[in-house]
């Protein structure tokens, strides 16, 4: 002891070896733990298990800072914050233990077990306190209790939220379910209607985490999903279904007619396409006299060629703006989504070879201080 | 009347204003007083007479009288000539008798001090906000400065709730419109394009009239435009519109709607047969609307008795016709053209399996490059072998007997 | 250490059999079977300006010019006579097995429709002589200049046929007047070549304006006759060149038919002169040309010798007048009069001539055809004789002149008039035919294929000539407009390799 003598308040506390004493009071799950100036105890003494009953680390509440330097030190900053109060213990041989600074002295006392205990004081009149109703307690507790477990969590909303849909979806894992893409689309909350539906900031990860277990959830075959997992998936849908509203098939018209549009570049294109004998029609006039070029003929009726399609069906197609590359590959896109009117199972084909996928690509704007538009005018020195 | 008031009362004050206090006002001045004016200085007000210094009257006889009291006085009767000189008389000497005069100017004086006194007669003296030095001599455009000729009584709205009200009842209008008109406007769709070709429907009718079309004699639609209770300076536009195919039988012949078309000019539309007018001259959608159709109606007149222009042909110029290429009706999908394509298709393809060769382009340079000399040197080199053998050695030949 | 290499990736590399899909095989290349060079549109060659570089020094770096050894340039003329040059055989190009020739026997021989005829050898000659083939028809990729017998030579060679006629035939001695249209590659130029090999067959006399644009354009001398009213203009040296024209092409012709009219005009004929002297008097002096380009139409259009003529006089054969690019004539020439307003091109009397013969007549008295066809790719714009061509068509179509359908000018829009006169509605009286519009269309599904094959035979187009295929290329030509096809099928596509042939 005398050894430690010189040493300062907060070194003290580093080299201190924590002990707490556990006691059972409730249930068993249920841990409470008494933090006092009694349970200190020097480095020196080694404990004993006479003197201790149960010894341990000291439980911290984050149990993350369980075993890192900076829990011991939160731990430490908390115990002082909280131990204004000390709490008696009932071991009386630490009652009496009082602090030790450096500047004090301590009187050395031994440190005596609890059956060595000094013949107890003489008998007073003390009556018992009336056995405690804890049933009482559980109706009106003492302090207020969160309703939620996880009131004192950061977002303890979400949490609880958490933790339903996990329970839901441990209960119900071994449903059988489908694959994600024959899974009913659901139009899950975007990250800001999220939490304005729970009223708390989200990270975006944890958000993404809820939404990977709604499409768990999701996934369980659509016969057989239960009752309490669909009301609660129904929670986390954005009001007003976008899945819903589904376009209306198009279909062959009653002269046999199917009509499609294409866009490329600055064009428009409409074709209406129609069996026949492989006469082609563009703005009213012969293909030949639209497009001098051959190559642009055959891309304009590529999606017809490479499903050798060419002689089967007319086309009248009206396209506007744009160029004639423009116009061609509008007609293209076009024409192989009227073919699909037709024949929906030429659809393989024609994605193969790319007549129904729309290119997107438009001239780039011009910017401003560039030539073009990324083109920089030239560097001049001075 | 309002503004004109309040434009007089305005001057008037200023004129008031500027009477005597004007250049103790005169506040941003740098010159002094002095300077100020050399206008001469308006006179001083004319002091109320006392009753002691009014002119005695003149005595009085009947000779004084005017014109018609004195035919009055003639068609009198003796008694009452007498008892009327006397009354006369006696005023005049009461009011030539200065002490009599005053008391009663005193007597009056008193009674109007307590009338006065009694009603409250002062007059509220109404603010005026100046309107600050910059703005003195600018006529108060937006009447800035209340003239107190705007009295409000309570049993008046303002004209903005006037007009507030004037967009309510626009809005319940169509609101009315939308709620019992509209439905059955779809109603009457199918019988509407059945019959609309040349005609148009009646659809502005009132509430609950049941929609129908337009009778044969309603050939002319007009147009009218709101902007929903905003102001806006092409609200009294009124555009009328009528097709000239509509006026032949009963209005005009052939002839004389060739004439009316010719007069319209490049109102007229031809691929849509449309003659289309408007006007907005006027200041309101009555006027306007009252001067198309005495247009229409001068129009046919002239087309009717004046000259015909029958020399002239039509001037179509203005009109740059759009084309629309139209789907080839003999590509529509009919039962029979489907058999018919369905026959030609098999036709083709027995034509096709009926073919005793088919002509393949990669097999006919096959077959030259192998066959052809020209093309496989190993033909050409045993051609070349062959040429060699069969040919006659002519220098040879010469060479044999030499070595002999 | 780890090798780089992965065996199990390299055992991938194996090659394994591929199933054949049952799709089309479908290369990167977007939406065209062509070769890249085709995809680009040509640029403009002669662009001065060099792309900037950037970070670069700005210095001045002039490299010495390096003096390459050029070629001498082609000498004068030499450039525009090869683009004139016309080839009419490919010696690379195969030979075509059981090709036939034109003659009167397979000019109607409906069996041969959609087959390509030869032209006859001797034939070429004449051939080239009327200028009737052109520079840019790509004749010069077959081994020999053929056309395909298509549905309207079929049927103009039957109306060769029934003209000629033999004996006491009806329609012997017909005239046949025909405008000729169509859109841009349908083959209007190779129709009136036909009609010439058709006529050199049927032994006719053939006058040709290969090109109508010459006569207006301010190419050739001019001169106005004195005397007429509006002031009329002859074109010596072009008159002279259509007489050497038609005397080279048609010398046998001419050559057995002798002068039997009197010609006030011309001196030193005699009875004797064949007619090819008398055409050689107009080209060997251009003075002489028009005088002489009359008298020798006089002749040949007369029907009966004059009088102290009869002895030699043999009747006259049937002609043909082919014009191509009509609308040249529908405009104001180039020409300029003498107070330098231009020259409407009615007014120079050989156009005047030609143009006249339209009218009903006495135009072709021997008769004969008279083909007058238009032009889409040199073409002027003359609204008149769109409006005039409209016309004709809704006569053919039975719309009456008077009726409202029938196509009338625009008010205001000043449609020539004497353009219109040329096509006015006309009666026909005699043997003279009314003037007809034919317009040329695509081939059938049948003739593309025989065309298409007849590219496969010479070695040009390496394909399996099949229904598909011909359907496909047919669309893609917008309806078997045979110029487009013929694009189609000598564009070589497939790179040459040894093809397996079953023995």
């Amino acid at each position: 002891m005398g050894k430690k003598k010189g040493r300062r308040k907060g070194e003290e506390g580093q080299k201190l070896k924590f002990y707490a004493l556990k006691r059972g009071i409730g249930s068993s799950d249920e841990m409470i733990i008494r933090k006092s100036h009694d349970t200190w105890k020097n480095s020196n003494s080694t404990p004993t298990p006479e003197n201790v009953p149960q010894t341990g680390p000291l439980p911290i509440t984050s149990p993350m800072a369980r075993y890192t330097p900076n829990g011991i030190a939160s731990a430490m900053q908390s115990l002082r914050l909280q131990s204004s109060l000390p709490c008696r213990s009932r071991i009386p041989a630490l009652r009496q233990a009082v602090r030790n600074y450096a500047t004090e002295t301590q009187p050395e006392q031994p440190v005596i077990s609890e059956q060595q205990q000094a013949p107890p004081p003489p008998p007073q009149e003390v009556t018992a306190a009336p056995k405690i109703n804890f049933d009482l307690f559980r109706l009106q507790p003492a302090r207020i209790i969160p309703a939620s477990p996880s009131y004192f969590s950061g977002n303890p909303r979400f949490i609880d939220h958490v933790l339903r849909l996990e329970a839901l979806q441990l209960k119900h894992a071994r449903l059988p379910t489908v694959t994600p893409g024959e899974a009913p689309r659901m139009a899950w909350f975007k990250l800001a209607q999220f939490r304005d539906f729970v009223g708390e900031a989200v990270p975006v990860k944890k958000y993404k985490s809820l939404v990977k277990i709604l499409q768990r959830l999701n996934r369980i075959q659509p016969a057989l999903v239960p009752k309490e997992v669909r009301t609660a998936l129904e929670e986390f849908l954005r009001p007003g279904n976008p899945y819903a509203l589904k376009n209306a098939p198009r279909v062959v018209d009653d002269n046999g007619l199917a009509r499609a549009k294409g866009k490329r570049k600055e064009s428009t294109a409409v074709v209406r396409l129609v069996e026949g004998e492989g006469e082609v029609l563009v703005n009213g006039k012969s293909i030949v006299e639209v497009f001098q070029r051959v190559h642009d003929r055959e891309s304009a009726l590529w999606a017809l060629r490479c499903t050798q399609r060419l002689d089967k069906y007319n086309v009248w197609a009206t396209v506007r703006g744009g160029g004639v590359t423009g116009q061609a590959e509008a007609i293209t896109l076009a024409i192989g989504r009227a073919l699909l009117i037709h024949e929906p199972g030429l659809k393989p084909i024609l994605r193969k070879s790319g007549v129904i996928s729309v290119d997107a690509r438009r001239v780039e704007r011009k910017k401003p201080g560039h030539v073009k538009a990324r083109k920089m005018p030239t560097w001049v020195k001075r | 009347m309002a503004s004109a008031t309040r434009s007089l009362g305005r001057s008037s004050r200023l004129l008031s204003q500027r009477g005597s206090g004007w250049i103790s006002t005169r506040q941003f001045s740098v010159s002094p007083y002095r300077f100020v004016s050399e206008d001469p200085v308006p006179p001083p007000p004319p002091k109320d007479l006392q009753p002691a210094d009014l002119p005695p009257m003149p005595e009085y006889s009947p000779d004084l009288l005017s014109k018609e009291a004195r035919s009055m006085y003639d068609m009198m009767s003796p008694e009452e000539r007498a008892a009327f000189d006397a009354e006369n008389r006696r005023i005049v000497a009461d009011f030539n008798d200065v002490s009599k005069r005053t008391a009663v100017f005193a007597e009056l004086e008193k009674m109007s001090n307590q009338i006065d006194r009694e009603e409250d007669m002062r007059f509220e003296d109404i603010r005026t906000k100046s309107r600050g030095f910059w703005a003195e001599d600018e006529d108060d455009e937006l009447a800035l400065v209340e003239d107190g000729d705007e009295e409000i009584n309570d049993d008046e709205i303002t004209s903005m709730a006037h007009a507030s009200m004037e967009v309510h009842r626009e809005m319940r209008e169509y609101a009315r419109i939308a709620a019992w008109d509209m439905p059955m406007l779809s109603s009457m769709i199918d019988l509407f394009i059945l019959r609309s070709c040349a005609k148009f429907a009646n659809c502005s009718g009132r509430t609950r009239k049941p929609l129908h079309l337009a009778p044969q004699n309603h050939i002319l639609r007009f147009r009218y435009t709101t902007y929903m209770g905003e102001q806006h300076p092409a609200e009294p536009k009124v555009v009328v519109e009528l097709a000239s195919k509509d006026l032949t039988p009963k209005h005009l012949t052939e002839a004389q709607r060739q004439t009316f078309l010719k007069l319209v000019g490049t109102r007229y539309n031809p691929q849509t047969d449309i003659v289309r007018m408007s006007s907005e001259q006027f200041g309101s959608r009555a006027q306007n609307k009252r001067y198309l159709a005495d247009l229409v109606n001068s129009l046919i007149k002239e087309a009717k008795t004046g000259d015909s222009f029958a020399d002239i042909p039509l001037d179509l110029r203005h009109h740059k016709p759009k084309i629309r290429p139209q789907f080839p009706d003999s590509w529509k999908m009919t039962d029979e053209r489907r058999r018919q394509l369905a026959a030609r298709r098999e036709e083709r393809y027995n034509a096709e399996k009926q073919r005793e060769a088919i002509v393949d382009g990669n097999q006919i340079v096959g077959h030259a490059v192998l066959s052809l000399p020209e093309f496989n040197p190993a033909l050409k080199a045993k051609a070349t072998a062959e040429r060699e053998r069969v040919a006659v050695h002519v220098g040879s030949r010469a060479k044999k007997p030499v070595r002999r | 250490m780890a090798s780089a290499w992965c065996w199990s990736c390299l055992s991938r590399l194996r090659p394994t059999t591929v199933l054949p899909s049952a799709t089309p095989r479908i290369t990167t290349a977007g939406f065209h079977s062509t070769a890249v060079q085709y995809a680009m549109p040509a640029k403009k060659k002669g662009s001065s300006l060099t792309p900037m570089r950037y970070r670069q020094g700005q210095t001045l770096r002039r490299k010495k010019k390096k003096t390459t050894e050029r070629a001498r340039p082609p000498a004068v003329g030499e450039r525009k006579a090869m683009r004139k040059r016309i080839v009419l055989s490919n010696p690379n190009a195969l030979e075509v097995e059981g090709m036939q020739d034109l003659s009167a026997e397979t000019m109607v021989d409906a069996r041969l429709r959609g087959s390509v005829i030869g032209l006859p050898v001797p034939m070429l000659d004449q051939l080239r002589a009327v200028e009737a083939f052109k520079p840019k028809q790509g004749w010069s990729i077959f081994r020999r200049p053929g056309t395909i017998l298509r549905r309207d030579a079929l049927e103009m060679g039957r109306l060769f046929e029934k003209i000629s006629g033999d004996g006491d035939a009806p329609e012997k001695g017909k005239v046949v007047k025909k405008v000729i249209t169509g859109s841009k590659g349908s083959g209007k130029t190779v129709h009136l070549l036909q009609a010439m090999a058709m006529a050199f067959t049927k032994k006719w006399v053939v006058f040709t304006i290969p090109d109508a644009r010459e006569l207006v354009s301010g190419d050739f001398a001019y001169t106005p006759i004195e005397g007429s009213k509006p002031t009329q203009y002859i074109q010596p040296s072009a008159t002279a060149a259509l007489l050497t024209r038609t005397v080279e092409a048609n010398r046998e012709v001419l050559s057995g038919l002798r002068v039997s009219q009197q010609h006030p005009g011309l001196k030193g004929l005699k009875p004797s002169t064949t007619l090819v002297d008398l055409a050689k008097m107009g080209y060997s002096d251009a003075a002489l040309s028009w005088p002489v380009f009359q008298a020798l139409w006089k002749e040949l259009t007369a029907t009966a010798a004059g009088p102290g003529f009869e002895k030699d006089f043999q009747p006259r054969p049937p002609m043909l007048v082919a014009v191509d690019g009509l609308a040249h004539w529908m405009v104001e020439s180039s020409y300029r009069s003498a107070d330098y307003t231009p020259v409407h091109a009615h007014d120079l009397v050989f156009v005047k001539h030609f143009l006249s013969l339209l009218q009903p007549g006495a135009s072709l008295q021997n008769g004969g055809m008279l083909l007058y066809a238009t032009s889409k790719s040199n073409n002027p714009s003359t609204y008149a004789l769109e409006v005039a061509l409209d016309q004709l068509a809704a006569r053919q179509q039975g719309i009456s002149a008077t009726s409202p359908d029938y196509p009338q000018p625009e008010a205001y829009s000043n449609a020539d008039t004497r353009v219109l006169d040329v096509f006015k509605p006309q009666t026909a009286s005699g043997k003279e035919g009314i003037l007809e519009l034919q317009t040329l269309g695509g081939l059938t599904r049948e003739e593309t294929r025989g065309y298409l094959e007849y590219f496969a035979k010479s070695g040009l187009l390496r394909e399996n000539i099949n229904e598909k295929w011909v359907g496909e290329k047919w669309s893609l030509a917008g309806g078997g407009i045979i110029g487009e096809l013929e694009k189609l099928g000598r564009r070589v596509r497939t790179v040459a390799e040894p093809v397996p042939v079953v023995e």
